[in-house]
């Protein structure tokens, strides 16, 4: 009884794909045939998106810089056509990430960096695979279109660029090494950080300015608990929450991180922390600073 | 599905370079990801495609869901208890023992694929391999270059003064 119900199912699943896939491909008819080879490979995983559980990356305080939601999708969408397999790809791969540092070049200029050396992974690998799968070559925009990401507006030339992205996907990201501060979606970044103890996070801050920014703000939700946990984790002599209007950093900073006077700056005894005062100083220049 | 039928049924995965793995169901299943498929979607001979995970890191990963394939399925609510826990078993331990780059594509993969319990170790080992270390020494470890402009780098050397020889 329960191969019947299956392939029922299944087929439920695939016409619905088709129709979307029909829906789709009319705009760019150029890959068209290459649309429909990946699609056949990978039509099962069809039942993937629905599935996939998205989620619930809460930090969107954190990272606006990383919400190109409406220009994303836009290009999700045309890039269906082109590779379901990219599409299906939970938030955390790099292809995403790609796609969004392509959209989003004018406005992060960090990253233009690591944008190029990856344009110019998927063009030489290109060279191997087009012969494969695409078969009119001519859709293929020259190596200073891409460059110029900027000057993109055709939906010829953004389909094309799909492609190249989608191959180097496929090919190349065995050999291009993995590296922490660019591949590494936020979330791992906060399950590692979960792991370390307030002085590791503290070093950590100091490595680049990425880290800086998912560390060091005292707003978002996911930052104070990345410290909380650790100081609750790591710290056996400060259990009490920060005082009112406190973030966990300046916090943690003042109690257990910071040595000397803030002022000026001697460790000859041990400054206490005036609370009241939220400073960390020595007899002397609270003395001084202090009017009775 | 009863729990004796789902017994030796085996169903084929297929990486994101076109190699398939046939792999037993509560194998499988360490993969909260695959498992709901595989429940929402019943037994079928189509394989299912991966595009994240590439041969390599999926071999992986199947070896260690197989080793794994008796351990309690995680609950949701007990993520701060595992995050309390710092201890890595000696064979995950041995299994973490990769390159880098493996490290990374093991972390990313057990995340698409939703097994939490790798998740947290590949995490866990990561988090060893930075502590302790100094910001220039987090730097080489993990190939980062440092972005900051001097100025930057002055305000972050003036802030951590008081912080110094800790």
């Amino acid at each position: 009884m329960l191969p019947k119900e299956v392939t029922e199912e299944t087929t439920v699943t695939t016409t619905t794909e088709e129709t979307t896939l029909a829906s789709t491909t009319e705009e760019t008819s150029a890959t068209a045939i290459t649309a429909t080879t990946t699609i056949t490979t990978t039509a099962p995983t069809l039942v993937t998106p629905t599935i996939t559980p998205t989620k619930p990356i809460k930090n969107d305080v954190l990272i606006e810089q990383m919400l190109p939601k409406e220009v994303t999708e836009e290009i999700i969408a045309t890039a269906k056509t082109a590779t379901t397999t990219t599409i299906t790809i939970a938030p955390t791969t790099p292809t995403n990430k790609l796609i969004k540092n392509y959209v989003l070049i004018e406005e992060i200029p960090s990253k233009e960096v690591i944008t190029s050396q990856e344009i110019i992974i998927s063009l030489t690998s290109r060279e191997v695979v087009t012969q494969e799968i695409i078969t009119s070559r001519e859709v293929i925009t020259p190596q200073k279109d891409i460059t110029s990401t900027k000057s993109i507006t055709s939906q010829e030339m953004i389909t094309s660029k799909e492609i190249v992205i989608s191959l180097k996907d496929k090919r190349v990201t065995s050999q291009v090494p993995l590296s922490f501060n660019a591949n590494i979606p936020i979330d791992i970044f906060i399950e590692i950080c979960y792991h370390l103890p307030p002085t590791s996070l503290f070093s950590l801050m100091c490595v680049c300015k990425q880290f800086r920014f998912w560390l060091n703000s005292s707003v978002s939700y996911i930052t104070q608990d990345i410290w909380r946990t650790s100081r609750m984790k790591y710290l056996e002599r400060i259990k009490l929450r920060p005082p009112v209007g406190m973030d966990e950093l300046s916090y943690i900073k003042l109690a257990m991180l910071e040595h000397g006077c803030q002022f000026c700056g001697t460790k000859d005894e041990t400054p206490k922390v005036y609370w009241a005062f939220r400073v960390r100083c020595c007899l002397a220049c609270l003395k001084k600073r202090v009017t009775r | 599905m009863t729990s004796e039928s789902s017994e030796g049924k085996k169903v084929t995965l297929k990486s994101c370079d076109d190699v398939e793995f046939k792999v037993e169901i509560p194998v499988a299943s360490r993969s909260i990801l695959l498992k709901n498929m595989i429940e929402d979607v019943g037994e079928t001979d189509q394989s299912i495609p991966l595009p994240n995970v590439n041969e390599k890191v999926l071999k992986k990963v199947l070896e260690w869901c197989q080793h794994h394939v008796n351990d309690p399925q995680p609950t949701n609510d007990d993520d701060d208890s595992r995050r309390r826990n710092t201890e890595i078993d000696d064979w995950d331990q041995r299994f973490l023992n990769v390159e880098q780059d493996m490290l990374f594509e093991i972390i990313l993969a057990a995340n698409y694929l939703d097994i939490k319990p790798l998740l947290d170790i590949g995490c866990k080992t990561v988090a060893n391999m930075i502590k302790g270390k100094s910001p220039e020494e987090i730097r080489n470890t993990f190939n980062i270059v440092n972005d900051f402009t001097p100025e930057e780098e002055e305000q972050i050397r003036k802030e951590n003064e008081w912080a110094e020889d800790r």
